[in-house]
């Protein structure tokens, strides 16, 4: 965490930066927005001097200025130019606060970020901030008295609460109120707890207990994984604890619930037991009260072999969950590099964890058929059942790649952005809430990746349904072309491997180009093969490649195509087959989707 | 004020690549609908704004260049010009009158679906003018299916304009006109 933090400040530069989008050098440009917009982007880049070349020129622009002068000084309070970046602040805030703290205007600094607090009380990172400054000048129980007002109302980081509520309830010389706070971490993350006490006097019989612990944990294991359990990251585990937790993946070749992957990879459901738990870490914590368990960092015994000369190195591996299969498993060398890599890309970002959908540009569909022409497994015992949206839900709910809140189509963006289930019944009503479907757009249900942060959607279409998957690039290179190579599949490379996770429930589902090949070498198709040409309507839908493959299809397709382009509102190249079939011009009076008309004067029957 | 063409062929990678290089910014690209396809916003070094629409209800693609310095966006357009295929408001106005001056229905429909997709497409006050003729001459048309398909675009018309246009009109061959004239004069009333 930086010296100076304001997360909603932070959020918004990025959610103004997509992903994927290179910036621009500042000097080719001088519209103010378009400035503001390419700081953003150098922002995202960690260059904060291009991104103040872009925001300083466009601050004394009347529209996008006050945007650009409360950027610029984040950006100036990131390099430490405290008072450029205050003078740009006339307005209380958060981030007013902590630079006031920092120039040492200490009360009138808390003051404003006591008050950007009490306008939302709920904001976990305000209160751990207010708490962090509170110690820092010297007022620790003032610290623990704001995080225990905070954790008397669920939270989503609630670790994170408690640990800075255990660290300033010891140093304000108070271990009993210190006590709970360590309990309640003990509860979630045990060795996380254990390692907390260091160095707090109250707490010296534990500190001692526990250099012992860390001591006799690591000196089971081989050098380059001793000095891992060392980072600050890693919660060790003894050689006991570790052998206890073998269980875990003692499951023989049957699959976990939520869990079905193709046939071609039944086989690998056993590769978990050939690993060990050296450790574990805290990850990103879900959004649904699901338990927020930590990851657990392992080793293969006898992938490396012994000895300070080896030139070959362990690899280390990244379980989320004992449910997910070891091919599924993140993996990097057992390097203090290596396990950044591991770690950083799943590490807990409090100012909010859910990138909007403009921010995830890549995009992965599989059309998954419909009936009995793609039946699917059951998660409660694998037997092939018809997909259906229950069913799909089904698979996500117990799914260990998927988060639970789902929303519908009229949302056209994760409308649980910055949501905490408090018990459980917040995440059930909510969900009802956000269930509805927009009449201008198909059918869909979408989730929340649970580990990439990606979006996955099940939409409806006229014959079954399409899996679209929306993500930022799989931050581990080569994991998916060796599960391509291992398992003979065709994942993208790019694809993160919690999509994985879940697409691989659908072995066999085609994509767009396999459709359209499918059907394109056939002048005409059996009435039983028409879900081909569904498929690719609802993969291509959305762009110009149904328009382009209905322009270039076998007239024989037409009876195919037409209920195709009657689903997605393909008024004009019906009005052309109009000319040579008279009998879709009746429904063409007012569909398709003459959703202006009022409902019930107009028929929308879908043509014969 | 804006200028906006018809992108009949051309590779959208191409249309990207020139504004990229113009150190265009990607801004906002919206999720498809049924009613208006998909949009890609972007926004220039210089303020001018382009959007590139796939117009899917009609099957055509279009490109608007929207504000900033008039001779910036000039610049642009010829350089667009170069890798894409771009009809304006007149050159479709004059294609559709070419293809009234000939007997046939397909390429009369083709080039009132350009207009049409065009006209959806653009700022009201870029087409104020050509509008109401074609949609006249295709509502008056011998072809059932050209004034069925004018008939379901009459929505780039404000309601009252549209209602207008179908007053007192009948169409045997089209027995949803009765249905449209009735909703247009309805939704003006409502308005007034």
């Amino acid at each position: 965490m930086s010296e100076i933090e304001d997360f909603n400040v932070e959020r918004a530069i990025l959610r103004n930066a997509p992903w994927d989008e290179a910036p621009v050098d500042p000097a080719r440009g001088s519209d103010p927005l378009w400035r503001t917009l390419n700081g953003a982007r150098w922002f995202r880049q960690g260059d904060l001097s291009r991104a103040l070349d872009c925001w300083l020129p466009a601050e004394s622009d009347p529209r996008n200025g006050p945007l650009a002068r409360t950027w610029a000084a984040f950006a100036l309070a990131r390099v430490g130019r405290h008072a450029e970046a205050l003078e740009r602040l006339t307005v209380a805030s958060h981030l007013r606060g902590e630079l006031r703290c920092a120039m040492g205007d200490v009360a009138g600094g808390l003051a404003d970020m006591r008050s950007a607090l009490a306008a939302a009380p709920l904001v976990e990172w305000r209160a751990l901030r207010l708490a962090h400054w509170l110690r820092r000048v010297g007022q620790p129980e003032a610290a623990g008295a704001v995080l225990d007002q905070r954790l008397t109302t669920p939270a989503l980081y609630s670790v994170e609460l408690h640990q800075a509520a255990l660290e300033a309830w010891l140093l304000s010389g108070d271990p009993e109120r210190a006590f709970p706070h360590l309990l309640e971490i003990e509860r979630r993350l045990p060795g996380l707890a254990r390692r907390l006490v260091v160095g707090f006097g109250g707490f010296e019989p534990a500190a001692s207990r526990l250099s012992a612990s860390r001591r006799a944990s690591a000196r089971w294991l081989r050098p380059s994984l001793r000095s891992l359990v060392e980072d600050a990251r890693v919660i060790p585990v003894s050689s006991r604890e570790s052998l206890a937790l073998r269980k875990l993946f003692d499951r023989r070749a049957s699959a976990p619930v939520g869990v079905l992957p193709g046939p071609s990879m039944w086989d690998a459901l056993s590769d978990a037991a050939a690993f060990r738990v050296f450790g574990h870490c805290v990850v990103r914590a879900p959004r649904s009260v699901q338990r927020d368990v930590p990851a657990m960092l392992l080793f293969r015994p006898g992938e490396a072999p012994d000895g300070p000369d080896s030139k070959r190195r362990d690899n280390i591996y990244l379980c989320f969950s004992p449910n997910i299969p070891a091919f599924l498993w993140p993996s990097a060398p057992a390097t203090p590099e290596g396990l950044t890599a591991l770690l950083a890309p799943y590490a807990r970002e409090l100012g909010g964890d859910d990138p909007q959908l403009g921010d995830l540009p890549r995009t992965f569909s599989l059309y998954l058929g419909a009936g009995n022409n793609y039946p699917v497994p059951d998660t409660r015992n694998g037997q092939l059942v018809r997909l259906d949206p229950m069913v799909f839900s089904r698979i996500c709910a117990a799914s260990p790649f998927v988060e639970l809140p789902l929303w519908g189509s009229e949302h056209v963006d994760d409308p649980f952005q910055g949501f905490v289930d408090r018990d459980g019944r917040d995440l059930a009503l909510a969900t009802q809430a956000h269930q509805g479907m927009d009449r201008d757009r198909v059918r869909s249900v979408s989730y929340r990746l649970r580990w990439s942060r990606g979006i996955v959607e099940l939409s409806e279409g006229p014959v079954g349904y399409a899996l679209t998957v929306r993500y930022r690039a799989n931050p581990h290179p080569g994991s998916v072309a060796a599960i391509n190579t291992r398992f003979a599949t065709e994942f993208p490379d790019d694809l993160p491997l919690d999509a994985v996770g879940v697409c691989m429930h659908f072995a066999g589902a085609l994509g767009f180009e396999h459709l359209v090949a499918s059907v394109s070498a056939n002048a005409t198709l059996p009435a039983r093969e028409g879900w081909r040409v569904a498929g690719l309507g609802m993969l291509g839908h959305a762009g110009p490649e149904l328009d382009r493959w209905l322009e270039d299809s076998p007239p024989g397709l037409a009876p195919l195509a037409a209920p195709v382009a009657w689903s997605y509102g393909r008024l004009g190249w019906l009005l052309r087959l109009a000319q040579h079939m008279p009998q879709l011009r009746q429904p063409l009076q007012t569909g398709p989707h003459s959703e202006e008309l009022s409902s019930g004067a107009a028929s929308t029957e879908r043509p014969s | 004020m804006s200028r906006t063409a018809l992108v009949r062929a051309g590779d959208p990678a191409q249309f990207e690549q020139v504004l990229r290089f113009q150190g265009y910014l990607l801004v906002q690209v919206t999720p498809w609908r049924f009613s208006n396809g998909t949009e890609a916003r972007w926004l220039g070094p210089d303020g001018t704004m382009v959007t590139w629409t796939e117009y899917t209800w009609l099957g055509r693609r279009g490109l608007r260049v929207w504000v900033g310095p008039e001779d910036a966006a000039m610049q642009l357009w010829s350089a667009l010009a170069e890798v894409l295929s771009l009809f304006d408001g007149a050159a479709l106005y004059r294609g559709w009158q070419e293809a009234l001056k000939t007997a046939d229905a397909a390429a009369q429909l083709e080039a009132f679906l350009d207009f049409a997709a065009w006209a959806a497409m653009c700022d009201a006050s870029e087409s104020t003018t050509m509008r109401t003729p074609v949609f006249q001459a295709a509502l008056d048309s011998a072809d059932p299916v050209l004034r069925l398909a004018a008939m379901r675009n009459l929505y780039v018309f404000t309601p009252d304009r549209a209602a207008v246009l179908l007053a007192g009109r009948e169409d045997p061959e089209n027995p949803g006109m009765a249905m449209w004239r009735q909703h247009y004069a309805s939704v003006h009333a409502g308005r007034r």
